[in-house]
């Protein structure tokens, strides 16, 4: 290799890493300025919306599908908003929530899963969703630092934050897919014929999977119930936590085990894991861990129940 | 390490920076550096393996050195057997033994016998079909007087251990790469140009088209009998592209790879899809291959020399091993079978009008060979033979509903990335270029800006990295 070779090489890649650098700020500036005006949609949308109403409202609903498809706020109060998002679990849940930066008197209620809170492997890859935002809140980008959850890359090309999401964006732009200033959050399914035959196969062929002999306490998860702990106490936040139904939840050692927890510390819980069990109509679900529009509905009336039976200042 | 992993992205320069720093490019230490680098590229993956890798390598080069020392046909036929044996032996342990015992078990039990031999866990070595295809070429060649043996181990080594080709090929010939391994590299511009422009492409390939259309396959085929005909029909199309961009964009990444280091290595893939018969589309596809089963086996079985049931027979069994050294799995019998059945099919009717009917009417000629291939590929993805036939149930099932999607996003992402890719090969094919020279035939600035426009849509859409399918041959 000669000097003339390396110039060319050098040359070559400067003038690569040059263009790349700007239209790479070229997007991401273009793609803030539109989807700084997108409120619907998964995308970004439904999290412009809460970081928009965050502070207004009375209760806020937070959690994955689960919390989703499963709440209807509106029910619980007419200042709501269920912040639900399909994948995501505790992690997400605790950096959306320390988000919200007053220290007006609200209610949180959470749902969390037996399935990700004792899961050794749960490294909080939900953050993911956040990454949205990373250039450009400061919290975010700390959490997501923390968790070092941050593709390397995207010190370089900030429109990587983009990844994947730029024709929802988009697409929600130039026609959004519902009026945002109704909508709660709560996102009802009414399963197809094709949905309902899936779940009838699924029940007439479902198997025993065994159980595990212990569970362990996923330590991120540990640490997350610490954080909101500390948090709703600094910020007069009241914490309630769930777990929304399971058609068959067959191994009760994680129910047991995270019912020692919040009692040990001192936390506000419901395991409504067996409301439905072997609900022989199959018309209150969509699948084995989602509830159908009807079955939310029913179950968001016996959460209400639940609540107000113990709490009498619900929603604060 | 991977190609498309971080890891990759730090070892690749240093080891460019250094080989080219040798000074007066001398192709000793050159070859030494590589041997390094390539035995440390496949450390990454198990370090254990590394002594498989070794003993495989050092049998080739001593039973080869033997061969050509040897006095009489009779000797060099013995250590050209010890070779080929000792090869296909550790080629069938690592890779057969549970296949055939739990075979042998299943058939025991269908006839009603209760045999129980024992299965091991037997962890496959990376790149082992690939690199005893590489052994086995260099013995052939020597016992059929090609070549000569290669009396400097470190110059054989890399042929073999080559890091660029180490893992998935493209399978090489010791007549082809030795003498470039021995030879002096000279850096050319031109040659950059035409490696980062196809390791650009490769890496776009890979990581935003095949691994999005994964994304539906993989949902489609855990569970394919909750989908209808339309879905599975969708899925096998999908898949049928994400192969072909995930083995090419992986072949791009090698073949540029290889450019960068001064290396011409074999091409890989020739736009297959735009073939008008299966019998074109296994010149186009997996080239390096189709070629070495060709050479090594085909006409050796007597290829189309003694008659027409022996030339039958010959592609049949040819086709038939060849699906076989994909995988342990009756699957990959029943593809290489299928393929083997219409070539079979092909050569017989090849002299009649409808075959020249279907040559002259190209567009339905890359349409039948699409759907034949497509086709033979539920085979190849399906777990097993059960999921394949019920695959191909419900595609015939007459359900041609429209597909069943979950996420319009991704499924927008999706064809859009596909027709990217699919424009792409076919302006190639209009403007009859190769991917491998593409980067010198085109302007400098065209290249900079393909690169870059390149580089931002992999930013903005690469989808979550899987493997590389056939890193698990």
């Amino acid at each position: 290799m000669n000097v003339k070779n390396i110039k060319h090489v050098l040359g070559t890649l400067i003038l690569i890493c040059s263009i790349c650098y700007i239209t790479d700020k070229l997007i991401f500036f273009t793609l803030n300025k539109i989807s700084d005006n997108v409120y619907t949609g998964l995308a970004i949308g439904k999290l412009n919306h809460y970081l928009k109403i965050k502070e207004s409202k009375k209760l806020l609903v937070f959690g994955s599908s689960r919390a989703n498809l499963h709440v209807d706020p509106y029910i619980l109060d007419t200042s709501s908003f269920n912040m639900g998002l399909n994948a995501r679990n505790i992690a997400f849940v605790t950096t959306v929530i320390k988000l919200i930066e007053n220290k007006k008197p609200q209610t949180l209620l959470i749902q969390i899963d037996d399935s990700t809170l004792f899961n050794e492997d749960y490294d909080g890859k939900d953050l993911d969703a956040l990454l949205v935002k990373y250039h450009r809140n400061p919290l975010i980008k700390k959490e997501i630092d923390k968790l070092n959850k941050a593709n390397p890359f995207l010190n370089f090309f900030w429109s990587l934050s983009y990844n994947n999401r730029i024709f929802g964006i988009i697409l929600n732009y130039i026609k959004p897919k519902y009026d945002y200033t109704k909508y709660r959050g709560f996102d009802a399914v009414e399963p197809t014929e094709h949905e309902k035959e899936v779940f009838q196969n699924f029940v007439k062929n479902k198997k025993p999977k065994g159980c595990p002999d212990s569970v362990h306490l996923n330590k991120l998860s540990y640490n997350c119930f610490l954080e909101l702990i500390e948090y709703a106490k600094n910020n007069n936040k009241k914490l309630i936590f769930f777990t929304a139904p399971f058609y068959d939840d067959e191994c009760k050692i994680d129910n047991e085990e995270l019912f020692s927890l919040t009692k040990k510390l001192n936390l506000e819980y419901f395991d409504f894991t067996d409301t439905f069990r072997y609900d022989t109509s199959l018309d209150n679900w969509r699948d084995e861990a989602h509830l159908s529009k009807i079955g939310a509905i029913k179950f968001t009336h016996k959460l209400k129940e639940e609540i107000l039976k113990n709490s009498k200042n619900f929603p604060l | 390490m991977l190609f498309n992993s971080a890891h990759f992205a730090i070892f690749f320069p240093i080891i460019f920076l250094l080989y080219w720093l040798i000074p007066n490019n001398r192709v000793k230490q050159q070859n030494i550096l590589l041997f390094i680098s390539s035995y440390f590229f496949y450390a990454c993956w198990d370090w254990r393996f590394l002594f498989l890798l070794i003993f495989s390598t050092l049998l080739d080069y001593f039973t080869g050195i033997q061969m050509s020392n040897s006095k009489n046909q009779d000797q060099k036929k013995i250590w050209f057997l010890i070779s080929v044996i000792t090869n296909l032996s550790f080629l069938g342990f690592f890779k057969y033994y549970n296949f055939f015992i739990e075979s042998f078990i299943s058939l025991s039990t269908k006839l009603g016998f209760h045999a129980n031999p024992h299965t091991l866990k037997i962890i496959l070595p990376v790149g082992i079909s690939f690199y005893t295809l590489h052994g086995l070429s260099y013995v052939i060649d020597i016992y059929r007087d090609r070549i000569k043996a290669e009396n400097n181990f470190i110059d054989y080594a890399v042929f073999v251990s080559f890091f660029p080709l180490l893992v998935a090929g493209p399978i090489e010939r010791a007549t082809h790469l030795l003498p470039q391994v021995k030879s002096k590299r000279i850096f050319s511009n031109s040659r950059f140009n035409e490696g980062i422009l196809q390791i650009t492409i490769g890496l776009f390939r890979k990581i935003v088209i095949a691994d999005s259309l994964a994304i539906y396959v993989d949902w489609v085929y855990r569970e394919p009998n909750i989908f209808n005909s339309s879905s599975l029909i969708l899925a096998a199309i999908f898949y049928a592209f994400q192969i072909y961009y995930d083995f090419a964009g992986y072949s791009d990444i090698a073949i540029g790879t290889g450019k960068l280091l001064g290396f011409d290595l074999l091409q890989n893939f020739n736009l297959p899809y735009f073939a008008t018969s299966i019998t074109e589309f296994w010149r186009k596809w997996h080239m390096s291959l189709s070629y070495w089963l060709r050479d090594y086996l085909y006409i050796e079985l007597g290829g189309n020399r003694n008659g027409k049931l022996k030339t039958y027979r010959n592609l049949l069994l040819t086709m038939l091993i060849g699906g076989l050294w994909h995988g342990s799995n009756w699957t990959f019998v029943v593809w290489g079978g299928l393929h083997g059945l219409f070539l079979c099919i092909e050569k017989y009717v090849r002299p009649n009008s409808y075959y020249k009917f279907l040559k002259k009417i190209s567009y339905l000629g890359y349409i039948y060979t699409f759907v034949l291939v497509s086709f033979a590929f539920i085979y190849f993805r399906s777990p097993d033979i059960q999921t394949a036939n019920v695959m191909v149930g419900r595609i015939l099932s007459g359900n041609y509903q429209l597909p069943i999607i979950s996420d319009y996003n991704a499924m927008l992402i999706t064809i859009v990335v596909l027709m990217i890719g699919f424009t792409f090969d076919l302006y190639l094919r209009i403007t009859n270029q190769s991917i491998e020279y593409l980067g010198s035939k085109i302007k400098f600035s065209s290249m900079i800006f393909l690169i870059s426009f390149t580089i931002m849509l992999m930013v903005l859409f690469f989808a979550n990295s899987t493997n590389f399918i056939y890193f698990q041959f």
